[in-house]
């Protein structure tokens, strides 16, 4: 449902990577790299935010794109929740946010919460909301790694009919997604197994 | 909170409901009564004289008509009218006002009443203007004793008539140096109260200075109904040939009630009770 | 004519709330949906209409009224529908002060918060109605400021509200221009207590608004 072909993606001047014919079908799919090699780049670029410098890509499917600092409304946690919802249904939404522990905030007003609550609201908002493609951009930035685990799990059985691709650190939340993921690695975008990006970056992700 | 849903809806609501009172009360602000309301233009100093308020009760009852007052400036009066802003116009600056009806926007000038101006100065008069035979040799005198004269330099009646003065005297103004005729640029009290600080002389309409007269302790009347002074009113009408939708029938009413003799008795009756004496005389 | 009694007052004060409450409201229903045009984007074209809107809060209000005054005055091309010395014209010539006001001091706002938020928002797949109505809630309280600078703009005019009104007692005298009427006839303690009452009709109005102010950071 994604495709790409040969693309080279810059940010002003710098080039950021280059890639060679990838495609995409459903699953999850860790987005892994070293800071500044162009994670959130390539997100905005699928989601139509930004162009490649050279060569082209198709995505199929309606788009849930969650950026590196989603905005929080001056609304309830509730409210918040159900803002992407076409038929806003109260009951699958208070589900899934007892589902990562935020039922007893639900009329609560979402700026209340903490960074760590508002990111998990984030995370329910994007689920509930739907769609074909889900993109992620670092979802489990102020989270951390053992709840951050239990909600990859949560996402992956979510979004299970869908193609998800997420900018995350953490190699051992990367493993617990899927065997395979997207790496950039010296100015290069390839999909490979994630032992193997494993094998470059021990040191610095982990 | 309120709840996200509705408040959008509920901000809408209370918008809608500010502009429309609102509107409608503006709309309310034109009178809605059957009698006719007419734009007047006339001089702040014939609004401040009050007689138009105190005319106001016997006009509604005898002809049903109320009067929006719209005071300017004495230029400005006549311009509004020349430029069909106002049904009808009082003003007291007869040259302007022949050129307003020779131009062929007004016409029927009728002069109703007049008063007079007065030469004001210092208690102690040091320029003997009491004792002038006329008010040109009054300024004359005042010119040679070198007191303070002060002018209102605003193109308004009154200082039409003080200029006109000082050229019967035989005196160009822009001669005069300016630490002895002062200009002022305002309004007829502002000149006054300048004048009675420095106790200086000054040209000015009775009804300012009577009015007034608690805040001008150091200043008095020392020169008056000398036909050199008089101040003449007329009242003009808009031509209906060249702005034909102004209310002309109610216009010719007024003025036609403005000449009667019923009505020219209260004008000169005005001010007896208060200051003893009349503000506007009639013929 | 020394003495200022209770219905006089009280006729001034209420066209001023109704003149100045109509010119506020039409200046923030256009001024507001302008300062969100103007804070779409970054073009170049856009650019330049904010600085002009910028300059034209700089407009002196009694030149705003002298183009009033020739757009209604009876030779103009409005002459037509006899609006001159009458409220309407006031309410227009404190809407031509008021407008730019308000879209300046919301854009600012308008671009900050839409920035924040853009990518959020098309990234949930909303609407763009939805967007534009969480933008105006999200900017609640510049919109407010807004509005509230616009008012007190409009409350405090006296020189293109005298032009185009004529301070016709009982049908365009405003607080404003009543304080004046009352200075020209040397009445300064009347000028005072229509100056106090104005001042407290601005301060309550202003007090009253702050509720409306939302509690964001």
């Amino acid at each position: 449902m994604i495709s790409i072909r040969g693309i080279e993606l810059r940010f002003g001047e710098r080039v950021l990577f280059r890639s060679g014919n990838i495609d995409l079908t459903v699953g999850a799919y860790p987005l892994i790299g070293l800071n500044g090699t162009g994670k959130t780049t390539f997100l905005r670029m699928l989601a139509g935010f930004h162009k490649p410098a050279s060569g082209s890509f198709s995505v199929n499917g309606d788009i849930m794109f969650q950026p590196q600092k989603p905005a929080v409304f001056g609304m309830s946690v509730l409210g918040n929740a159900m803002l992407g919802m076409n038929i806003r249904d109260r009951d699958s939404t208070l589900e899934v946010l007892s589902d990562v522990g935020l039922a007893e905030f639900a009329h609560a007003p979402a700026r209340t919460l903490s960074v760590g609550e508002q990111q998990r609201l984030c995370l329910c908002r994007s689920i509930l909301t739907g769609g074909d493609v889900f993109l992620f951009d670092e979802p489990f930035s102020a989270i951390d790694l053992n709840s951050a685990d239990i909600l990859a799990d949560y996402l992956k059985s979510k979004c299970s009919h869908a193609l998800t691709i997420l900018a995350v650190h953490s190699l051992k939340t990367a493993r617990r997604m899927s065997e395979k993921c997207l790496l950039i690695r010296q100015g290069e975008l390839i999909l490979c197994d994630i032992d193997a990006a494993a094998a470059h970056f021990i040191r610095s992700i982990e | 909170m309120m709840k996200a849903v509705k408040q959008p809806l509920r901000h809408a609501l209370l918008w809608g409901v500010v502009v429309a009172t609102a509107l409608g009360l503006t709309a309310c602000g034109k009178k809605s009564n059957p009698d006719v309301t007419l734009i007047l233009s006339t001089t702040t100093s014939v609004n401040d004289s009050g007689l138009l308020a105190y005319l106001a009760p016997y006009l509604k009852e005898e002809e049903n008509i109320t009067l929006d007052i719209l005071a300017q400036g004495s230029g400005q009066a006549i311009k509004t009218a020349s430029d069909g802003n106002c049904d009808v116009l009082i003003a007291h600056s007869p040259a302007a006002e022949r050129d307003f009806v020779d131009g062929g926007t007004g016409e029927n000038r009728q002069e109703f009443m007049y008063n007079y101006f007065v030469i004001i100065g210092p208690k102690d008069d040091p320029a003997n203007v009491a004792g002038s035979v006329s008010a040109s040799s009054a300024f004359t005198g005042i010119y040679e004793n070198g007191a303070d004269f002060y002018s209102r330099d605003d193109s308004s009646g009154t200082d039409s008539k003080e200029k006109s003065l000082w050229s019967a005297a035989g005196i160009d103004t822009s001669d005069l140096p300016d630490d002895f005729y002062l200009k002022t640029g305002k309004g007829m009290l502002d000149t006054l109260i300048m004048a009675d600080n420095t106790g200086g002389y000054t040209l000015s309409d009775k009804s300012t200075f009577l009015a007034n007269a608690d805040k001008l302790p150091n200043l008095t009347i020392l020169y008056e109904k000398n036909d050199e002074l008089k101040n003449v009113y007329s009242v003009i009408l808009v031509n209906p040939d060249v702005y034909p939708d102004l209310q002309h029938e109610a216009a010719k009413r007024f003025h036609a009630w403005l000449s009667l003799k019923s009505t020219l008795e209260k004008i000169a009756a005005f001010g007896l009770d208060t200051y003893g004496e009349s503000l506007f005389f009639v013929n | 004519m020394n003495e200022l009694n209770i219905s006089y007052v009280v006729q001034i004060l209420g066209l001023t709330v109704c003149v100045t409450l109509a010119s506020t409201a039409l200046s923030a229903m256009i001024g507001l949906p302008l300062g969100y045009l103007l804070s779409m984007s970054k073009t170049p074209v856009l650019r330049r209409m904010r600085s002009v809107i910028s300059a034209m809060t700089g407009i002196p209000p009694v030149v705003a009224g002298l183009c009033i005054y020739f757009l209604l005055t009876r030779n103009g091309p409005l002459g037509g529908f006899r609006l001159l010395y009458s409220p309407f014209a006031m309410v227009m010539a404190q809407m031509v002060i008021v407008i730019p006001i308000i879209a300046a001091v919301a854009y600012p706002s308008f671009m900050k918060v839409r920035a924040d938020i853009h990518e959020t928002c098309l990234g949930l797949r909303l609407p763009k109605a939805k967007i534009f109505r969480l933008l105006l809630r999200e900017c609640r309280t510049a919109c407010v400021s807004a509005v509230m600078t616009g008012f007190g703009r409009a409350v405090s005019e006296v020189g293109a509200v005298m032009l185009v009104g004529g301070n016709i007692a009982g049908r365009t005298r405003v607080m404003t221009t009543a304080v004046l009427t009352e200075t020209g006839r040397g009445n300064y303690a009347n000028a005072m207590l229509l100056g106090g009452l104005l001042l407290t009709l601005s301060l309550a109005l202003n007090l009253f608004a702050g509720r409306f102010r939302g509690e964001h950071d």
